[in-house]
């Protein structure tokens, strides 16, 4: 085998399956400065770099996306602070949506009962999930959710 | 009240930490009574529900560990048994003339305030700068982090500082402790030679109390081992802002003309720099100056923000791919990370308060690791030229940020170098060859004589000789007396506050008693 080909491979073998958790646009955009850091120092062949390029696709292809609130008072930036760690659940769809499966989240509240807000919210897919998605031409849609709370109102 | 969530996996911020835990149990100042407590009313509560969970740990033989945000990148927040988690105890309180001690000056007393474990720097900024009741006076934090994220005892905890050059980091502010620690009642700690609040202020939250300069000092930077800190009196300052002039360059004469010369910096608040490694000569210099606060100023723009407008950032473990590509040389990976740097990270012709300033917040970098160091001010030039070596031996893709803090009281503090401390700072990928290097940068700084100490958030490396090397068995021995004093010797509550990394560097074990 060809260096270059098993230099690849052998770096390739290093990543883990939870290396992959990026949203679309991440992995287009890490392609992308691959490309340019690459082509910028590497005088490469053609089949190299396409195998070079299968490579990071095929162990990109996950999805994370997270929501958050930002900002706060006077450009003290409050975001991202929640009170709780992660919790997560998996929602399935069906029939592009005739079968939801919603997330009520429960823990967002203190020991009286009293309700704080949702912080922030991950949606991941992993490459599992967007099998199924394919294979199964949309009628399943699989995703991780997970969920931390805000903190409580300060007086 | 408290809220167990039963077993599970958790994970720290950075994601340099993944684990099954037993339990992670959550706290908060909620009653089923729903009573609107007032202050003595919470702290109370919330030193006797944990109280009781410490002793259930006990009693099971489990360990139990207190959470802030989860922020240290090093395993000091970890437990395989019961986490708890403190963010939801976030109450800042004042305090009333009558609890004072007669000592402590009058003029000095409307700048106290109670603060309970789990509020974070950012609230507290917003507490302290933006008063909501008519007559209290707005006040600042003496010095921050970059970030306000963290809660204020897991920063203390953590040793976190900023660049405060004339002043010292996080824990130099903290002027009394309340910890739980299992025994009968919480304990309530001050500095003997420095008392801040009175015997009705320690009956009112049910404590005892321990004016003791040793014990203060080491229960400050212990890293959830004393037990669970419930709260703090913190000292704050009136309202000030802080203002940068655009950064410049200098070369390395001049740089280390700057660290010998203390008239160069004693009229500073932040003194900072950057470099890459990589280059042979040039520093990024950022210096603060503490000014009045004056309304009207433009809100400075958030930095170490790595999210675009729209929304678009790095995915979680994009830097980690990045830092790693193959073929493409660390120097080059290191200038288009400095230029980054410098575009995002840098505080450069801005002036605002403390809370608009140290915001870092929003940031997923998992699986990437941070490290730092801290040297005397003396040795700083030396250690650059040793880090530039090494760095460029092990190929690696550094920005290295050094920032300098003035020295502290806590026995533990890793920022104590006389007569000023510069922390080294970089962000490195978390594989295997982190350890590598930073075993390789500890050994040339003790081949070369400089007494270095490790950031005790973000270094995995310490074991008992390090211990020696950086503190001295006296005040090892000195910060083991203290925990079990405050333990009252009683070993099974000992061992519900023992973990891997305190076992690991060799200060689980009893004083030796001369
Ligand atoms: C984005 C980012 C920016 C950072 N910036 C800086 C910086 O500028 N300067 C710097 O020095 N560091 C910095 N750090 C490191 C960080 O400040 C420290 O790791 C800090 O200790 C984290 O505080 P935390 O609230 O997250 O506590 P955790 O990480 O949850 O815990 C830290 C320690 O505190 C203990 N602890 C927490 N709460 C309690 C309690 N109630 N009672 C007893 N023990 C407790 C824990 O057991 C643990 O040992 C940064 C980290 C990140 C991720």
């Amino acid at each position: 085998m060809h260096t270059t080909t098993k230099l690849i491979l052998a770096y390739n073998l290093e990543i883990k399956p939870s290396f992959a958790y990026q949203s679309s646009h991440q992995v287009v955009s890490k392609v992308l400065f691959s490309i340019y850091l690459v082509r910028q120092r590497v005088q490469i062949n053609f089949q190299h770099f396409a195998l070079l390029l299968l490579i990071i696709f095929s162990a990109q292809s996950c999805t994370t996306v997270h929501v958050y609130q930002t900002g706060g008072p006077g450009g003290r930036e409050m975001g991202n602070a929640p009170s709780t760690e992660w919790k997560s659940d998996v929602s399935n769809t069906f029939l592009y949506g005739a079968i939801r499966d919603d997330v009520p989240i429960e823990n967002c509240a203190l020991g009286d009962g009293t309700r704080i807000n949702i912080e922030e919210i991950k949606i991941e897919k992993n490459i599992w999930r967007i099998g199924l998605y394919i294979v199964t031409l949309g009628l399943w849609d699989s995703s991780k959710i997970s969920w931390r709370c805000a903190k409580p109102c300060n007086p | 009240m408290i809220r167990k969530n039963g077993p599970q996996r958790w994970k720290n911020i950075h994601v340099t930490i993944d684990q099954p835990l037993e339990d992670l149990i959550d706290i908060d100042n909620s009653n089923l009574q729903g009573i609107k407590l007032d202050t003595f009313g919470i702290l109370n509560q919330t030193s006797k529900d944990i109280n009781d969970l410490i002793q259930g740990a006990k009693s099971s033989k489990k360990q139990l560990k207190a959470i802030g945000s989860g922020w240290a990148l090093s395993k000091i927040h970890v437990t395989d048994h019961y986490l708890l988690n403190t963010k939801l105890l976030n109450k800042c309180f004042e305090i009333d003339d009558q609890f004072f001690h007669q000592d402590f000056a009058e003029d000095k007393r409307k700048y106290i305030v109670i603060a309970q474990c789990g509020i974070s720097i950012a609230e507290l900024n917003i507490y302290l700068e933006l008063p909501k009741v008519a007559n209290q006076v707005p006040r600042s934090l003496k010095t921050a982090g970059i970030g306000a994220g963290q809660t204020i005892v897991g920063a203390v905890s953590g040793n976190t500082h900023g660049a405060a050059i004339n002043f010292g980091a996080i824990p130099d502010f903290v002027v009394g402790i309340q910890l739980c620690n299992g025994t009968d009642q919480p304990i309530w700690i001050e500095r003997s030679t420095y008392p801040v609040l009175n015997q009705n202020f320690v009956d009112g939250i049910q404590s005892k109390l321990i004016r003791n300069d040793d014990d203060f000092n080491a229960a400050l930077i212990s890293f959830g081992t004393f037990g669970v800190i419930t709260a703090f009196a913190i000292e704050t300052e009136p309202i000030y802002q802080i203002t940068y002039p655009t950064i410049f360059q200098i070369n390395h004469t001049k740089l280390s003309s700057i660290f010998q010369d203390s008239n160069y910096y004693s009229g500073l608040h932040h003194l900072e720099f950057i470099f890459d490694p990589h280059t042979q000569d040039g520093y990024h210099m950022i210096e603060g100056t503490k000014v009045k606060y004056e309304d009207g100023h433009p809100i400075p723009t958030p930095v170490w923000i790595i999210t675009s407008r729209k929304g678009y950032a790095p995915g979680d473990w994009t830097t980690k791919f990045l830092l790693n590509l193959p073929f493409v040389s660390a120097a080059y990976k290191s200038k288009v990370q400095y230029k980054e740097y410098l575009k995002r990270s840098v505080l450069s012709n801005v002036r605002g308060t403390s809370g608009q300033l140290f915001t870092a917040t929003i940031t997923y970098l998992e699986g990437y690791n941070e490290t730092a160091f801290a040297v005397s001010i003396q040795d700083a030039i030396k250690t650059i030229e040793i880090i530039k070596q090494e760095t460029k031996n092990a190929k690696l893709p550094l920005v290295i940020q050094a920032r300098a803090v003035g020295p502290g009281n806590a026995i533990f503090g890793f920022t104590n170098h006389l007569p000023r401390s510069v922390v080294f700072e970089f962000g490195i990928v978390y594989d295997k060859n982190y350890p590598i290097f930073e075993e390789k940068l500890i050994s040339r700084l003790v081949a070369s004589n400089i007494k270095y100490t490790l950031h005790w958030s973000k270094n995995a490396l310490i074991n008992p000789k390090r211990m020696k090397e950086m503190y001295g068995e006296s005040n090892i021995q000195k910060w083991k007396s203290s925990r079990y004093k405050l333990f009252e010797h009683d070993m099974d509550l000992i061992r519900v506050f023992d973990n891997a990394p305190l076992i690991l560097a060799g200060l689980e074990s009893p004083p030796i008693v001369v």
